[in-house]
């Protein structure tokens, strides 16, 4: 048995189903390849597959993983990507497939291109990251408004016209971007949001998770 | 409005998924290279269109055609029907988000009555004028299918065909006349005309009705040549006729989210309350070979790992355990679970029970209908209470802690003695649980009572019947509620309202149309979902239609009265329905199709369970 880490793109359409939705739509594709994946032992066996960090309705993203475990070493990474790549729909492209590096538990932070459609927007949006105190709040399981100031948390830049690219606390601690999307939205009266796209998931030493 | 416009919007709604598309298995097609676009729509929504096993099986039938592209829609929940309104989003398919308007067809099944409303929404959001007259062009047309074709007169005003009984053959004949006729250049009523030759179509606006002082009907006279009465289309070989070998895979789940594999059309058993019993007969089976071939293509081409065993009622399949034998030899290799919904209390083995329990299943569940035996012979149920309780007994011998029994309030010749009789039943299967020497220890018993509200439909033994009103509906509901003393009964019952106005349109006329389309223009939508159903507008849309509900469903109709859908033929003749109308009055029973042949008139089809040998 081995463990295998499948790297890919979600886009288009695909950007409109839930992380649970594209957890239960990964197992019917694997099932799909006929690869021979390992199943849980318990009372009701299913694939094991996790996620290394879902993503949120709405959003794309070019760098996305999940995990699964090959009853048979033989399989070649190779034969797993053109597997995958033979019944996933367009929207959804594998991009790399290997052995894992890392656990998912070392995923510290993630990295979001904001892109507005009126660069103009975008402009305000860095303007606003720049003159700091960016306190937002937040419900908790409970349902109480939680505030917090994330200033400190929060590393942007500005990337090609329209897009500002952020880099936020992911996995354990984990902010979204549209908490400082929405904050802006509040403060300026911007009315169209941006697209976002994960770019990157990154350890705690900012290296490309692996 | 451009894509990326569309889809900023389709964000700021709930499930998006609903309105995306791109799904695996959807089928995209060159509009070019096409010559025929249909629009396929459930007028609800997504999730519960998307469950449907006669859209998966003619979007395939379609779809296999490379001259027609067959796309599917569903009701935009209000939510995203706020924003389509605002941002005037004209209602679109999923494969290709063209408009609807656009199309050669625009089809809707009709599962239920409480999706009228919807219907006439659909239309209205696609930009459409939802009466067939105001639709002068030669297309869009705007057809329709499904068990409520039955009695369509409720909304055959707004509907230019209806299909009668089974499409695969029909839709594809018609589509062909279609195309014949815009090479001709023929109008709409022309093509309307022609298609009416075909057998198992029904053009509501062929058919002149006449009524009498009293509110009845007077007469039903086809014109230009329509035929006096319309014959139900059936398919003879189920071997044969085309089923999906792929089918659109939902991202988002819904409701029956898994492989639906039928085995057989039509039902042996002849309940008397049931339309589904007799509007689809006669019985005919599916082999297992085709069984097993078709269930394993789907799941190789869907990757879904549950397969449920689709008919109306599936221990009367006749080779049942061959069947589970064949399925099991592969599925439990693919790591595939099988269910078996519709079982029933008297052929439920304890081989079958052995098989169902090594199949994943959660509940059991049992339709017992009434509480008394007198009154399950009134409805030809043919089960005894002895059956129940020993079915029951078998379940928690196995090892089940629940149960689920479906029963009916309001049937006819119903007293207090029957609703309290239901109550008792449920008790009398609680005790069994707990006479049960070896009861698993420190497990309570569940027993799950679901009382629905008798609705009488067309081309039943009841369709003379009238429906109790509402006030005598939460009398008998609160009736079983106080007869109910264990904490182990779970007690669920209907909405009376929603069953009142279903009893309305199911034997309705087309005086009702009016009714429809006042309820829909003031709001109405959804109405078969809690949260969307207003009692009130529809009290105010009878009222200013100056039509009374009560005529549709609290009177009793007499054997001769012409019913608003006498002339559709569904292989099942007036004088058998009067007869077991009769025979229910009695309390006796008929023996299913297989000890013995009732004379329903369902052998005209030549097909079927009527030629098996007995």
């Amino acid at each position: 048995m081995r463990s295998v880490r499948v790297f890919y793109r979600q886009q288009g359409t695909l950007r409109f189903i839930s992380h649970l939705d594209v957890n239960r739509f990964m197992i019917r594709a694997l099932r799909l390849t006929g690869l021979p994946i390992w199943y849980t032992e318990g009372f009701n066996p299913r694939p094991y597959v996790t996620f290394a960090l879902p993503l949120s309705l709405g959003f794309e993203s070019t760098y996305s993983a999940f995990d699964f475990r090959l009853t048979d070493d033989s399989i070649t990474d190779r034969e797993v990507y053109d597997r995958l790549c033979r019944v996933l729909p367009r929207d959804m492209i594998v991009t790399s497939v290997g052995t894992p590096v890392e656990k998912v538990g070392a995923i510290a932070f993630a990295v979001y291109d904001c892109c507005y459609a009126n660069p103009v927007d975008a402009s305000a949006f860095y303007a606003f990251l720049q003159a700091g105190s960016l306190v937002v709040s937040k419900k908790t399981k409970r349902g109480e408004l939680k505030t917090r100031d994330i200033t400190e948390q929060v590393a942007f830049s500005a990337k090609e016209e329209g897009c500002v690219e952020l880099t936020l606390p992911a996995g354990q601690d984990n902010i979204n971007p549209t908490l400082l999307t929405g904050l802006f939205a509040e403060k300026s009266g911007c009315t169209t949001g941006p697209k976002i796209i994960r770019t990157a998931i990154l350890n705690a030493e900012r290296e490309l998770f692996r | 409005m451009n894509n990326v416009q569309l889809e900023e919007l389709m964000l700021s709604v709930q499930k998006p998924g609903r309105y995306s598309g791109g799904e695996i298995g959807s089928v995209i097609k060159d509009k070019q290279a096409v010559d025929v676009r249909f629009a396929f729509c459930f007028p609800d929504t997504y999730e519960i269109g998307m469950s449907h096993l006669g859209m998966k099986i003619l979007y395939s039938c379609l779809n296999r055609r490379p001259d027609i592209w067959c796309e599917r829609v569903f009701a935009p929940w209000t939510d995203f029907e706020q924003v389509m309104r605002e941002y005037e989003i004209p209602l679109f398919a999923l494969e290709s988000r063209d408009p609807i308007r656009e199309f050669d067809f625009i089809g809707f099944t009709l599962q239920y009555e409480m999706s009228y409303t919807n219907v006439l929404n659909m239309l209205d959001l696609a930009g459409l004028p939802v009466r067939s007259s105001d639709r002068k062009d030669f297309s869009p047309l705007v057809v329709a299918g499904g068990p409520c074709v039955c009695n369509a007169e409720p909304i055959a005003d707004f509907i230019d065909l209806f299909f009668v009984g089974e499409g695969e053959e029909v839709d594809l004949e018609v589509i062909d006349l279609y195309k014949r006729c815009r090479d001709e250049h023929k109008t709409k009523r022309e093509f309307l005309r022609l298609a009416a030759e075909i057998e198992g179509v029904y053009v509501p606006s062929l058919y002149d009705v006449r009524y009498k002082d009293d509110g009845t009907i007077m007469s039903v006279t086809p014109k230009n040549g329509a035929p006096a009465t319309v014959k139900k289309r059936i398919i003879a070989d189920m071997d044969a006729v085309d089923y999906p070998d792929q089918v659109v895979v939902p991202y988002i789940e819904v409701v029956h989210d898994r492989v639906m594999q039928e085995i057989y059309r039509g039902c042996i058993r002849g309940c008397r309350f049931c339309q589904a019993g007799f509007i689809y007969r006669p019985v005919r089976e599916k082999s297992v070979e085709t069984i097993s071939k078709q269930a394993r293509d789907l799941c190789a081409n869907t990757g879904y790992d549950e397969i449920s065993l689709t008919s109306l009622s599936t221990s009367d399949y006749r080779e049942l355990e061959p069947l589970l034998n064949e399925l099991l030899s592969w599925t439990d290799e693919q790591k595939v679970s099988l269910s078996l919904p519709s079982l029933r209390i008297d052929n439920f083995s304890p081989e079958l029970l052995e098989k169902v329990q090594h199949i994943r299943q959660s509940g059991l569940t049992f339709a017992a209908e009434a509480g008394t035996q007198r009154l399950r012979d009134v409805i030809n149920k043919n089960i005894t209470e002895e059956e129940i309780l020993s079915t029951c007994r078998m379940a928690f011998a196995g090892g089940h802690t629940a149960v689920k029994l479906y029963f009916m309030m309001g049937l006819p010749t119903e007293t207090d003695e029957d609703i309290l009789g239901i109550a008792e039943l449920a008790q009398k299967i609680v005790d069994e649980y707990y006479h049960l020497p070896n009861k698993p220890k420190g497990k309570g018993v569940t027993v799950t009572v679901s009382v629905s509200n008798f609705v009488p439909k067309p081309f039943t033994p009841f369709e003379f019947e009238p429906q109790i009103n509402q006030s005598e509906i939460l009398r008998r509901q609160q009736l079983l509620k106080g007869a109910i003393r264990s904490k182990k009964i779970l007690l669920s019952y209907h909405d009376a309202p929603t069953s009142t106005l279903e009893g309305v349109f199911a034997r309705g006329d087309r005086r009702l149309s009016a009714v429809i389309e006042t309820a829909w223009r003031s709001g109405c939508r959804f109405d078969s979902w809690n949260e969307h159903f207003d009692s009130s507008r529809w009290h105010e849309a009878f009222v200013a239609c100056g039509i009374d509900p009560a005529f549709y469903n609290e009177r009793t109709r007499s054997y001769e009265e012409i019913m608003p859908w006498d002339h559709l033929d569904y292989g099942v003749d007036k004088p058998f329905f009067v007869k077991q109308n009769q025979l229910a009055k009695q309390a006796v029973t008929t023996p299913n199709c297989r000890i013995a042949c009732a004379g329903c008139g369902a052998n005209c089809y030549g097909e079927g369970v009527c030629f098996e040998e007995r």
